[in-house]
């Protein structure tokens, strides 16, 4: 890049958050992802007959949604979203606040669960809870001061409302643990679950999938027609579902799953569509995940429905398992080791020559390791629920947390590397 | 009153029109500036061809050309022999067939003005289809003004006196080089991509699109309404550098370069 261009992209830098931003979400993410294996460990022998209360595998379930998918969703908000609505933050500080409430916050609510320590979970809670509020008044202020990327933003629309009903059913949960308030706890919990999975998550990752498949495979945005079907029938399946379990009434339960099962299928159409218009052939090992965890989300509805008739046995544990970890979990993980090398070779440049190539910021080796690690974990992991066999099960655990430490690896190597770079292009 | 100092941009027609006795001076450098008296060339071509393009369609020295006009005497300069590139693929690929040809040669012998013959033909032609355009001189100014509205261009000298210049109609951005509405077209022979009001990751594919079709050459000027961050490690990857240039108010706009192997 010439010296003039070097003053412009510091200008056009100003359109980036400062790297410690995203990537202190992201290291977050990358850190609970080990913490989620570990926890599930010890939980194992009760998972595939887990149907809710305290302990490692609740402890785990939140290590993975709160620590893994929601602080990568945090990370990447902050950054991608203000780049796709073309409304830049209100504010870099409000980020910081949220990521010093949530992440610890996170820890203590997770070690909390775990240790069936009520106090702990309940300053836990109240904190991740207060890192997510502000989470959620950025994000509805961007959303607010935009009108572009409708796909985008209107799933991003469901996901924040969501967050906010799940944040009060959270909370409702966290005070019921102490003073008893709840008639039926475990329907409020299978209904902070449902939303939490698919309402908030499930929209944040459909919702970005909308730009994040197209920018990385180098596709043509999704048909917006198609995108808003999926959307409609997602929210009307989220409305009777969530209805449905609040109700204890199995029709709606049913009727929407089917109706979700529709949405989803739309919705993969168009990304199947849309990676057949792309214009980068090799898309590598990351979107063999993509393409897993689309295969998961289906499987996870399915189950679902299977689960409201009982029709499978420890459906719950193996709907669990698809939904968090066949689906979300291979998706972000994915999309991480995707967006984390991009974003650092755009902080590479921040002293103004030319970005360096993505491709030499990318540790390959730790990505295979991980790879495997997580193929086969999620092979092992659902035959051993399946089969209600806990050595395999905790075999599948180990090899899956292998497989979070060379992620781990990689996210090391990735910020050494940028560190490098901007060392060695600073004057 | 003359304008000063005149140079390579300079219109033909506006140097005329502040110095009239420009057009016997110019002819006296080169008669083949007695075109020039034609009233009818003036009030069109002329408005449209700057100094520099006339050096190139005449084959006359730009230094002699500006010398003159700026009312110093002509230095002894020889003819220029505009050499054409070679052919690109595109002019290969056309089908002669089915390709329109427009011969503008008896015209302006007869001192006739084509250009709104030609712009009118030029109109006429389908995306993806061609004119090939006989000339007695490489038309620039011409392959110019089509080049902003879509064509691309290739002249080829036959003689002395006759050249054929290819012009084939790109297809829209959205069947070819760019995806979503990315308005395309040539100046001076460097492509330039409005990605303007397009949403993401349109305007990134539509500048990739452009840079690796073939016939790209080794720089593109890209209008954009916001400074594309994302794009930058892609054209790392693509070994193009980037650079910004003067725009309009509200615009970025980056000259992107082919790094040399």
């Amino acid at each position: 890049m010439t010296l003039v261009a070097s003053s412009f992209l510091g200008g056009a830098k100003s359109r980036l958050l400062p790297a410690s931003i995203p990537f202190r979400f992201f290291g977050a993410a990358v850190l609970f992802h080990v913490a989620f294996w570990v926890l599930l460990f010890f939980g194992a022998e009760d998972l595939p007959r887990y149907v809710g209360g305290q302990g490692p595998v609740l402890g785990a379930i939140h290590s993975l949604t709160l620590g893994v998918l929601a602080m990568a969703a945090m990370g990447a908000a902050f950054q991608l979203l203000p780049v796709a609505t073309k409304a830049p933050l209100i504010a870099v500080w409000p980020a910081r606040l949220a990521s010093w409430l949530a992440i610890p916050g996170t820890a203590l609510l997770v070690t909390g669960m775990t240790t069936s320590l009520h106090e702990l979970q309940a300053l836990g809670g109240l904190l991740a809870i207060g890192g997510l509020v502000i989470f959620v008044m950025l994000v509805a202020d961007n959303l607010r001061r935009t009108s572009g990327m409708v796909l985008v933003t209107s799933n991003a629309w469901v996901a924040v409302l969501s967050l906010v009903v799940i944040l009060g059913l959270g909370f409702l949960l966290i005070v019921d643990q102490e003073h008893g308030l709840l008639a039926d706890r475990g329907r409020i919990a299978i209904a902070h679950m449902v939303l939490a999975t698919y309402g908030f998550m499930g929209m944040l990752a459909i919702g970005f999938s909308y730009v994040l498949v197209p920018m990385f495979a180098l596709s043509p945005a999704p048909s917006a027609a198609m995108g808003k079907s999926s959307l409609a029938l997602s929210v009307i399946a989220l409305v009777l579902t969530v209805g449905g379990v609040l109700s204890s009434g199995a029709a709606p339960i049913v009727v929407g799953t089917i109706i979700g099962l529709v949405g989803v299928v739309l919705h993969l159409r168009l990304m199947v569509e849309t990676l057949d218009r792309r214009m980068r052939k090799q898309l590598g090992p990351s979107f063999v995940l993509v393409r897993l965890a689309w295969v998961f989300l289906p499987l996870s509805v399915v189950l679902g429905i299977a689960l409201t008739g009982d029709l499978v046995s420890r459906a719950p544990a193996l709907f669990g398992f698809a939904a968090l970890v066949g689906w979300l979990l291979t998706f972000v993980v994915a999309m991480l080791q995707r967006i984390v090398p991009f974003l650092a070779s755009m902080h590479a440049a921040k002293t103004g020559r030319a970005p360096p190539l993505v491709s030499s910021l990318t540790p390959e080796a730790p990505l295979k390791v991980h790879f495997w690690c997580h193929l086969l974990a999620l092979a092992l992991i659902g035959l051993g629920i399946a089969l209600d066999l806990s050595m395999v099960i905790k075999t599948g655990v180990v090899i899956g947390c292998a497989g979070a430490l060379a992620f781990v690896a990689f996210f090391a190597m990735v910020m050494a590397r940028l560190a490098r770079q901007r060392s060695a292009a600073s004057p | 009153m003359p304008l000063s100092p005149i140079t390579g941009d300079t219109k033909i027609g506006a140097a005329l029109d502040a110095d009239p006795a420009l057009v016997e001076r110019l002819i006296a450098l080169d008669p083949v500036f007695s075109k020039l008296r034609n009233p009818i060339l003036r009030k069109t071509m002329a408005k449209l061809v700057t100094f520099g393009e006339a050096s190139k369609v005449a084959g006359v020295p730009l230094e002699a050309m500006l010398a003159v006009a700026n009312g110093h005497s002509a230095p002894t300069t020889k003819r220029v022999e505009e050499q054409a590139g070679p052919t690109p693929d595109w002019v290969k690929s056309i089908d002669l067939e089915k390709a329109l040809s427009l011969d503008v040669r008896p015209m302006l012998a007869k001192g006739e003005e084509p250009l709104s013959l030609v712009m009118r033909t030029a109109k006429e032609i389908a995306e993806g289809a061609a004119l090939i355009l006989e000339a007695p001189f490489d038309p620039a100014p011409l392959r110019r003004v089509l080049g902003s509205k879509g064509f691309l261009a290739h002249p080829e000298k036959l003689s002395a006196s006759h050249w054929r210049v290819y012009f084939l109609r790109q297809r829209t951005a959205t069947e070819s080089a760019a995806p979503g509405d990315a308005r395309l077209w040539r100046e001076q022979d460097v492509p330039h991509i409005d990605v303007r009001g397009l949403e993401p990751p349109g305007p990134m594919l539509a500048i990739l699109k452009l840079l690796e079709a073939p016939d790209t050459g080794d720089k593109v000027i890209v209008h954009h309404e916001r400074d594309p961050i994302y794009l930058y490690p892609e054209l790392a990857e693509r070994r193009w550098t980037a650079e910004p240039v003067d725009g309009d108010p509200g615009e970025v706009r980056l000259r992107l370069t082919r790094q040399k192997p």
